[in-house]
């Protein structure tokens, strides 16, 4: 199959995610494959990619979020038909668990890299999205894989990222965690207390061989901030609630629909707290710098008036002027420059 | 990236400034008790960590990472069970090694003997001989893990009985390099140390046990698979109110063939895992009802009586759906026992809910239900749910009927995996980390495709 053909390929994928077309997912992907495409390789090229592009066009405002969660619920059917495809390896050896952090739902990067390492002849005990750390739990005491892998993507999960990490090793299971909620050179899951982090599901896979049978629990996190962090995140609702009257309060209105920009705003200001309990918990101001960089470029693109994104700075750092850690962490994120 | 300079990363244990088993002399005060200390300190961190475990082999492996990291050379634990040993070894900077062995009763070595009498033995093993090495094989039965000690050798070789409840169930056998030896008061704290994991070790032998029994119990209580039929996908969600006992008084059950069959959401009254055992029987008289006869109304009616006769007071909800497929459509009959009204949402985004109401289950004899007809064209989703959904709470209020209507009129309709992923995202935003009843959710799509 020749480059302009593949290229042509991952645009009629995206357009049948677009469309929310299982059938027409599904015959793109069975071209590639009877082109010699590598299961694997329709995974993280075609699959991964298309799914990177989706939550691009969602940010752009190009698509509703009922078309990003029907372009997910398809690829998420499309893998899940492909895994099909891989060999199952000897049930009788432990299994690796790959779960998404509590209350994270974007399932489909730890999907594949469940594939990938079952692949690669691990069985797979595979829990998805939004797990628990009460089930993460459970599931060892059941399963006793030989570790778990932890995928987070947004940086409003690493508190909870920790506290799993906690719960994992408290079991005496190693735990490694990757994904888009940390940074390349894994300094932030090296302070949550995983075992360790891959950027890929090939670094998953050698990073399995070299753990530990057992691990010791963590070790408590003392860094200033640590606590803060729980504060934050624990009250993220009653923080986002001061955000959001103070950022409105700027900008009364008297539609009964709120705006594009108010509805995306409102919709994403718990997140944006939880960057705060975010960056507290990893040291890393950088957790938030990104994720009001995030922010703005979703408001841009939903003509929110400009002075908003200073507006909501300054009504973040009002809201936790009485923690110091996170009113330093609040400072340094918004000015990244000085 | 396994971090190995980094102990957080790298999940090997901390040091220790002093060696935990190297006397200080009796006369250097300061070093004895930092010795002391260090002591206290590793039976501390040691009993913590191992009892988190709470499964037998991982709490095995980790004494074993720990005392090679921080106190001998190699180190070996064998657990006697049933008729089989289990054999587990590992060398300082190797990786486990195990074996199963037959039983070691009535062959008089080291490792029986220790276990009888529960009495440590010191011996000493030579460097590597060729052919019969009797007190190394008396005290590690095992060739692979003999093996991990090879290199070792010439070693000084512990083994010390580990027990709990009244016996010996084990040893924990453990050797340093010749010339570094185990004195009289190492002997002591090792022994120490011994009791310590003996009782731990034993810990998780019990929890096995039981959770074992409860995890054979439970299994019909969880709900079950979904298959999809032809033409039909199906999806569900389900949170229960008391994570750690894991089951709940919300249910949800499908059942029949494929041309003809049911699917039920119920909630019974209570939480934890005693709703669990009531949904248990709930589902299992419903089961029995819907094989005498698939109409609905006639299920509830069945079923009603069941409980009532069973008279323990308890009071279900319950949402009965019939499915038949006629050509590209299929034909939904609902009877409802006081349960909230399914919704119905159309591929053309139409969307309203089902008026079908009934008496709850299980509490007046002579109750009478009205089923009610819909018809799901292809792309059309009928949706099941417990009231768990709107009484969710939030920080200010509940989820709604209000917001479950707008939650729903916004989701795709393509899929009902989609659909459902849609409403379980909102309502675990709604929920934060908030206490909650149990939800169940169930949706039953006309795929009108055949896949």
């Amino acid at each position: 199959m020749s480059g302009t053909d593949r290229a042509a390929a991952e645009d009629e994928y995206l357009a049948a995610l677009a469309s929310g077309d299982r059938r027409a997912a599904l015959e793109v992907v069975g071209r590639l494959r009877a082109g010699g495409m590598s299961v694997l390789a329709v995974m993280t090229e075609v699959i991964g990619p298309a799914q990177y592009r989706v939550g691009e066009l969602w940010a752009a405002d190009d698509w509703s979020v009922a078309q990003e969660h029907a372009a997910t619920a398809v690829s998420e059917s499309v893998l899940a038909v492909l895994a099909n495809e891989i060999a199952t390896p000897d049930a009788g050896a432990s299994p690796v668990v790959v779960a998404c952090v509590e209350q994270e739902w974007h399932a489909l990067p730890a999907r594949i890299v469940a594939e990938h390492i079952h692949e690669a002849g691990v069985p797979i005990s595979y829990l998805g999205a939004n797990a628990s750390a009460e089930h993460l739990v459970r599931h060892i005491h059941e399963v006793a894989p030989r570790a778990v892998a932890l995928s987070c993507s947004l940086s409003a999960s690493l508190p909870r990222v920790r506290r799993q990490i906690e719960a994992v090793r408290e079991t005496g299971t190693p735990v490694i965690v990757g994904g888009a909620a940390f940074d390349a050179e894994g300094r932030r899951a090296r302070t949550l207390g995983a075992n360790g982090f891959a950027r890929s599901a090939e670094e998953a896979i050698d990073l399995l061989e070299s753990l530990p049978t057992a691990v010791p629990p963590a070790e408590p996190l003392t860094h200033p901030g640590a606590q803060e962090s729980l504060m934050v995140h624990a009250d993220r609702e009653l923080f986002a609630a001061r955000v959001r009257e103070q950022v409105f309060g700027q900008h009364p209105t008297d539609e009964d629909q709120p705006s594009s920009w108010r509805r995306a705003l409102l919709d994403h200001l718990p997140h944006l707290v939880g960057s705060v309990a975010g960056a507290l918990v990893t040291n890393d101001p950088r957790v938030l710098t990104d994720s009001l960089a995030w922010t703005d470029d979703v408001l841009l693109h939903r003509a929110a008036p400009e002075p908003v994104a200073q507006e909501i700075r300054r009504a973040l750092a009002d809201a936790v002027r009485e923690l110091p850690s996170a009113a330093r962490i609040v400072a340094t994120a918004a000015n990244p420059g000085g | 990236m396994v971090d190995n300079e980094d102990p957080a990363v790298s999940g090997r244990t901390r040091t220790y400034s002093t060696d935990l088993l190297v006397s200080s002399p009796p006369g250097d005060l300061r070093a004895r008790l930092r010795q002391a200390s260090d002591r206290a300190a590793f039976l501390a961190h040691a009993s913590r960590s191992i009892l988190g475990t709470m499964q037998t082999e991982r709490a095995v492996d980790l004494t074993l990472e720990l005392l090679v990291t921080g106190v001998v050379d190699w180190a070996q634990i064998i657990l006697s069970e049933g008729p089989a040993l289990r054999c587990r070894a590992l060398a300082a900077g190797g990786r486990v090694v195990h074996a199963t062995l037959p039983d070691a009763r009535g062959t008089g070595t080291t490792l029986e003997r220790v276990m009888r009498h529960g009495v440590s033995d010191l011996s000493l093993v030579e460097p590597s001989r060729e052919g019969h090495d009797g007190v190394l094989e008396s005290a590690v039965p095992a060739p692979a893990l003999r093996e991990s000690l090879a290199e070792l050798r010439p070693v000084d070789l512990l083994v010390i009985p580990l027990s709990a409840r009244g016996r010996s169930y084990g040893t924990l056998s453990l050797a340093r390099r010749r010339g570094e030896g185990f004195d009289a008061d190492a002997v002591e704290f090792l022994e120490d140390l011994a009791q310590q994991l003996g009782t731990t070790i034993d810990a998780t032998r019990i929890l096995s046990d039981s959770r074992r029994v409860a995890g054979v119990l439970g299994r019909d209580l969880a709900p079950p698979n979904l298959p999809d039929r032809p033409g039909t996908r199906l999806a569900a969600y389900h949170r229960v109110a008391y994570e750690h006992e894991a089951l709940g008084g919300d249910f949800y059950d499908v059942h029949g063939s494929d041309e003809d069959w049911t699917a039920v959401v119920g909630d019974v009254c209570g939480k934890g895992v005693e709703a669990a055992v009531l949904t248990g029987k709930v589902r299992q008289t419903i089961r029995t009802a819907a094989l005498v006869d698939r109409d609905p109304a006639r299920v509830l009616d069945l079923s009603n009586r069941v409980l009532v006769h069973e008279g323990d007071g308890t009071f279900v909800t319950a949402v009965c759906a019939r499915f038949r497929r006629e050509g590209e459509r299929l034909q939904v009959e609902l009877a409802s026992a006081g349960h909230p009204e399914p919704y119905v949402l159309r591929s053309n985004g139409d969307l309203h809910q089902v008026e079908v109401r009934g008496t709850v289950l299980g509490l007046f004899e002579d109750n009478h239900y009205t089923p009610m007809t819909i018809t799901l064209e292809p792309g059309d989703t009928c949706l099941l749910f417990t009231d768990g959904v709107p009484e969710a709470p939030g920080m200010e209020e509940r989820f709604g009927e209000e917001r479950l209507h707008r939650t729903l009129a916004g989701a795709p309709r393509t899929d009902v995996s989609a659909i459902i992923e849609t409403v379980a995202l909102a309502l675990t935003d709604h929920l934060g980390d908030r206490p909650h009843d149990d939800i169940a959710i169930l949706g039953v799509q006309n795929s009108g495709q055949d896949q």
